[in-house]
Order: structure tokens, then C-alpha cells, then sequence
């Protein structure tokens, strides 16, 4: 059977920051009470759409840069 | 709504409806003559040759279900601004992939795998953890599937105004999906899956647009909420905080592995095809999840006091309401109603696919099929078990037994105890003594398995928040983990380098 051991695989730091990220998005840091607001919305609530948008972007990026082709395919 | 207009609508939703279904029939036999060779592998994976446009429309129509179009605006509704945590979620689930698509999808051309536990076999070559995930994947993909079946009824029933009753949504939606299923496999279910993301998309664009122009834009439908239930607009406490937390991982590592998703990937035509298809998905969730649960916020202002059972059907109401009160969403309205049961039924199709394709594979003997004979015998049997699956859980289905989201919950419980098989599975070769090995996966398995089933059976389901199947799985990579430690320590250095 070949060795298949060494496929594409990501750097771990990349992988911890895509963490830290998501746990980001929860919105642990306004517990508890009320936050103010902008254009209508909740401050908290801004935070996560921020902290989603940014994932995304990660994610893609990490896609398009990070996932080598496999040299052997 | 007023009648006249709730009239037309239904009338014209079962027009377009018999109009989709006639489509679906044509695309199934346009499928079937597409078709390059009687097997299994060109059924169930269309020849590995989906391209960009194709795979990214059922990739995504495999990730938004009937669920994420009328389940989360109705969990919007119950549970108000914290459940846009659902737009993470989703993109979680593409992060997820990250873990071990890249080692997956290399290996899987390698192996010609067709099945996800094809890599199981290939990676482990161990019976017991061959069959236990193939008995869970299994067991998932019944739970979707039913509760997919149980989604169509209600929403057939709903959208006529129970004109057609929860049983005929369930078993003709049943028949349709069987038939252009056993015409077409793969081909005829991402085709379809284009389709219906094509028309969701373009649908819920404009009803967005719409409601913003009738109702008001997110900043005043959250102030309207903030006076109507200002506990729906309010900072999430921390044990929500927890349960987000917590969810998030029972997504992000569990969504993944669905084997219909696992599928698709085996199906994509290149690693550049598939790269490039999920790395637009990374972005969807932003429109087409946020578009959803915007829709259930509107909801709250529109009609207040709804109870659980009734906050199910909140996307019809509201799509009702558009309907009735602007003219020019009248057709937007129409597409989006028929995307809704197009999206189930997209769902149901792929779940069929897969479970055939795992109970022929999977659970019979594991030879190769050789001659073209053996090959078109592989495939008549699983044509026979997709239409022995479908009459049993349509027959379940017409007896509705919890609700959706706590199915889709308890599915998730149990299909995130594979995901060390597969992440650290992926990162090393069988005959290496330093890789992770079946013993350590198994050891794992069972501890996480054994711990969310003695917290769901003893009724904690959620400690402090978090899932009993988020807790089983990271006890289960710890488990994992301390098995190959213990492993390397007791197994002596000489043999470790001989091995390697």
C-alpha cells in the first residue's frame, strides 16, 4: 500500500487563530447587562457580524493559500 | 392574509409546484442519459467529474436543508437576535473542512473511495470500527432523512393551507425523490441541487429586499422588537453564551462529516475545482443565512405571541404577509416557496443516495466487484435499498415524533464521535506505528459515545450549556490521544523504527 501519510496539511497556527476567532464571535465579553447600539443594532450584535465576516475571510484564504495541491494526484 | 390573494397563492404554489416536479422527472431521465457507465461509482459520485458551478450549488444545497429555511427562522423567532450565531455556524462547518479534506480528497483519488467509509477500510483496515461507523452513519442519515420526509409534509401542508394533508406532502414527495433518484444518481441529484440554489438564491434576495422596503431595515425591526419582547434583543446570558460555544463545535466538526458532504467531495473533478467551491462557501453563509434569520426577526413584528408549534411556520406567515400587502412580491414569494420544499427535497435526495450507497458497500462483503455483471448487480442492489429505505421511513414519517431541531441535535451527538477518525485519521498511513492506529480511535469512541449516551439517557443533555455530545467528543479526542501516548511509551523504540 503507498504512504499517504504526508497529503496537503495546514499550519496549526493558522488553525489555532481560525479558533480563537470563532470563540470570539460568541459574545462573552458584553455578558451581562446592556450595550449600547449603532444604526439600530446591538453593539454585541455588531461584534459578531464583524468577527463572521472576518472567519470567512480566514477560511477562504486559508483555502486558497494554504491547501496545496497534492503532488502526486 | 386576506382570501382572494391566499387563494391564488396556494393555487398557483401547487401549479408550480406539479411544474418542479415535472422538471425534477425531466432532469432525472436527462441524468440517466448522461450516464457513462452502469456502476455504483458513476451513480453515486457522477464519474468524480462535478464541476465548479455544480459542485458549489450542492455543496451548498447539501449544507442549507429544509431546516435552515424554515427551522431557523422559527428558532429566530423563539429565541431572537442570538440565533444570528447561526451564520457562524455555517461557516464553521466550511472551517471544519479544512481539518482533513485536503488529506481526504488526495487519498480518496488514490483509493477510489466511494463511500466515507471507504477511508475507514483503507486507513484502518479494522472490522469493529468499520462497522461502528457505518452503523452511525447510518443512523444519521435515517434521523435526516426522516426528519427531512416529516419537513416536506408539514411544509406542503402548510403552504396550501392543509388543502394537501401532511401524509400526501410526505409520500409524494417520497415517490418524486425515489424516482428521479433511481433515474439519474448523483448526476440528476446535484443538477437539481443547482437548480434550487439557483431559484433560493434569487428568491430570497428579493424577498429581503422586499421586507426591508415594507417592513423596515435591521435596525428598525430590532428596535420594534426591543419594544414588542426586548428579552429577543437582549445580550445573550452565559449559558447561552456556552451553548453557542457549544454548538459551534458540535457543527464545525460534525457537519463535515456528513456522508453526503463527503461524497460530493469525492465527486469534485479536481482539488483546484474543490478549493475554489469552498472557499466561495466560506462567504454564503453571510447572505443566505443572515437573509433567513432576518426573516424570522420579522417575524417577532409581525406576529407577536406566536407559540412553539405555530413559530415553525413563521417563513410561510411572513412570506404570506409580503404577498398580500406588495404585489411585486408576488412571484418572489412563489419561488421562494417552492425553493423551500426544493431545498428539502434536495436534502432527502442526497441522504437517499448516500444511504444506499453505504448499506450495498458498506455492510456486504467488502470484494471489489470485478466483471460488468457483478457491477450492475452492485447497482440494482442499491436501487433495491433506496426503495426499501424510502417506504420504511415514509411510513415513519407520517407519524411525526419530536421536532426538528432536537432530531437534527441528537444526530449531531452522535456523528461528531467520528470526527477523530477522520482528523486524525487523515494525518497518518496505516503502516506507521506513530500514526494514530485503530486502537487508539476505537478506545476514543467509545468513551465519547458512552459518555453522551449516559448523559442523554440520564436527561443532561446540556451541562452548564454545553452539549453532552460536545463534552463525549472532547473527551473522545482525549481519549484518543492519552491511548497513543500510553502506546509509544510501552511499545519499544526498535520496533517504532522498524515500523516506520
Amino acid at each position: 500500500m503507498p504512504d499517504r501519510s504526508d497529503g496537503p496539511r495546514l499550519p496549526r497556527g493558522y488553525l489555532l487563530l481560525l479558533a480563537l476567532v470563532a470563540i470570539a464571535i460568541v459574545p462573552f465579553a458584553f455578558i451581562p447587562g446592556t450595550t449600547g447600539s449603532w444604526l439600530g443594532l446591538p453593539l454585541w450584535l455588531w461584534s459578531s457580524i464583524a468577527l463572521t465576516v472576518l472567519l470567512s475571510v480566514l477560511v477562504a484564504w486559508g483555502i486558497l493559500q494554504l491547501w496545496r495541491d497534492d503532488p502526486r494526484e | 392574509m386576506n382570501d382572494p390573494t391566499a387563494a391564488a397563492l396556494s393555487r398557483d404554489f401547487l401549479v408550480s409546484c406539479a411544474a418542479y416536479v415535472a422538471l425534477l422527472i425531466i432532469i432525472g431521465l436527462w441524468a440517466r442519459r448522461a450516464r457513462r457507465a452502469s456502476t455504483l461509482t458513476d451513480h453515486v459520485l457522477a464519474g468524480r467529474d462535478i464541476g465548479l458551478g455544480v459542485l458549489l450549488l450542492t455543496l451548498f444545497a447539501t449544507q442549507y436543508s429544509g431546516n435552515s429555511l424554515s427551522g431557523f427562522p422559527g428558532q429566530t423567532y423563539r429565541q431572537g437576535l442570538a440565533y444570528f450565531m447561526s451564520v457562524p455556524f455555517m461557516v464553521g462547518i466550511v472551517a471544519g473542512y479544512l481539518l482533513f479534506v485536503p488529506r481526504l480528497f488526495a487519498r480518496s483519488r488514490a483509493g477510489r473511495y466511494i463511500t466515507p467509509n471507504d477511508f475507514l477500510q483503507d486507513r484502518f483496515a479494522h472490522r469493529a470500527l468499520h462497522y461502528i461507523a457505518a452503523a452511525i452513519f447510518i443512523f444519521t442519515l435515517c434521523n435526516f432523512l426522516l426528519a427531512q420526509l416529516m419537513a416536506l409534509g408539514h411544509a406542503v401542508a402548510g403552504l396550501t393551507d392543509h388543502r394537501i394533508p401532511y401524509a400526501a406532502g410526505v409520500l409524494g414527495g417520497a415517490a418524486v425523490i425515489l424516482i428521479y433518484e433511481l433515474l439519474g444518481g448523483m448526476r440528476a441529484v446535484a443538477w437539481t441541487d443547482a437548480l434550487q440554489g439557483l431559484s433560493l438564491a434569487v428568491g430570497l434576495a428579493v424577498i429581503v429586499l422586499l421586507l426591508v422596503i415594507n417592513v423596515g431595515t435591521p435596525g428598525e425591526v430590532v428596535s420594534r422588537i426591543q419594544q414588542i419582547a426586548p428579552e429577543k434583543a437582549a445580550t445573550p446570558d452565559l449559558s447561552t453564551c456556552l451553548t453557542w460555544l457549544s454548538t459551534f463545535m458540535l457543527l464545525s466538526l460534525g457537519g463535515p462529516l456528513y456522508p453526503q458532504a463527503i461524497q460530493r467531495i469525492y465527486a469534485a473533478r479536481s482539488a483546484r475545482t474543490l478549493r475554489r467551491a469552498l472557499a466561495i462557501m466560506a462567504f454564503l453563509p453571510l447572505f443566505a443565512v443572515t437573509a433567513v434569520v432576518f426573516m424570522g426577526a420579522v417575524g417577532i413584528v409581525l406576529f407577536p405571541g406566536l407559540d412553539p408549534a405555530e413559530s415553525d411556520q413563521i417563513t410561510f406567515r411572513v412570506l404570506g404577509y409580503l404577498a398580500t400587502s406588495d404585489p411585486r412580491a408576488y412571484v418572489p414569494t412563489l419561488i421562494v416557496m417552492v425553493a423551500v420544499i426544493a431545498a428539502i427535497m434536495s436534502t432527502a435526495d442526497s441522504c437517499l443516495l448516500s444511504l444506499s450507497s453505504i448499506l450495498t458497500r458498506d455492510l456486504g462483503r467488502r470484494r471489489e466487484p470485478i466483471s460488468g455483471r457483478e457491477l450492475r448487480g452492485q447497482l440494482r442492489r442499491a436501487s433495491w435499498i433506496s426503495v426499501s429505505v424510502m417506504v420504511v421511513l415514509a411510513t415513519l414519517a407520517l407519524t411525526p415524533i419530536t421536532t426538528l431541531w432536537g432530531l437534527l441535535v441528537v444526530k449531531f451527538e452522535v456523528l461528531i464521535q467520528l470526527s477523530p477518525a477522520f482528523v486524525l485519521g487523515s494525518a497518518g498511513a496505516r503502516d506507521d506505528s506513530r500514526a494514530f492506529s485503530h486502537r487508539d480511535i476505537l478506545s476514543g469512541r467509545g468513551v465519547g459515545l458512552g459518555c453522551s449516551a449516559v448523559a442523554i439517557v440520564t436527561g443532561h443533555k446540556r451541562l452548564h450549556g454545553f452539549h453532552a455530545g460536545s463534552a463525549g467528543v472532547l473527551l473522545n479526542y482525549a481519549s484518543v490521544l492519552v491511548s497513543r501516548w500510553v502506546r509509544l511509551r510501552t511499545t519499544p523504540e526498535s520496533a517504532v523504527a522498524t515500523s516506520r
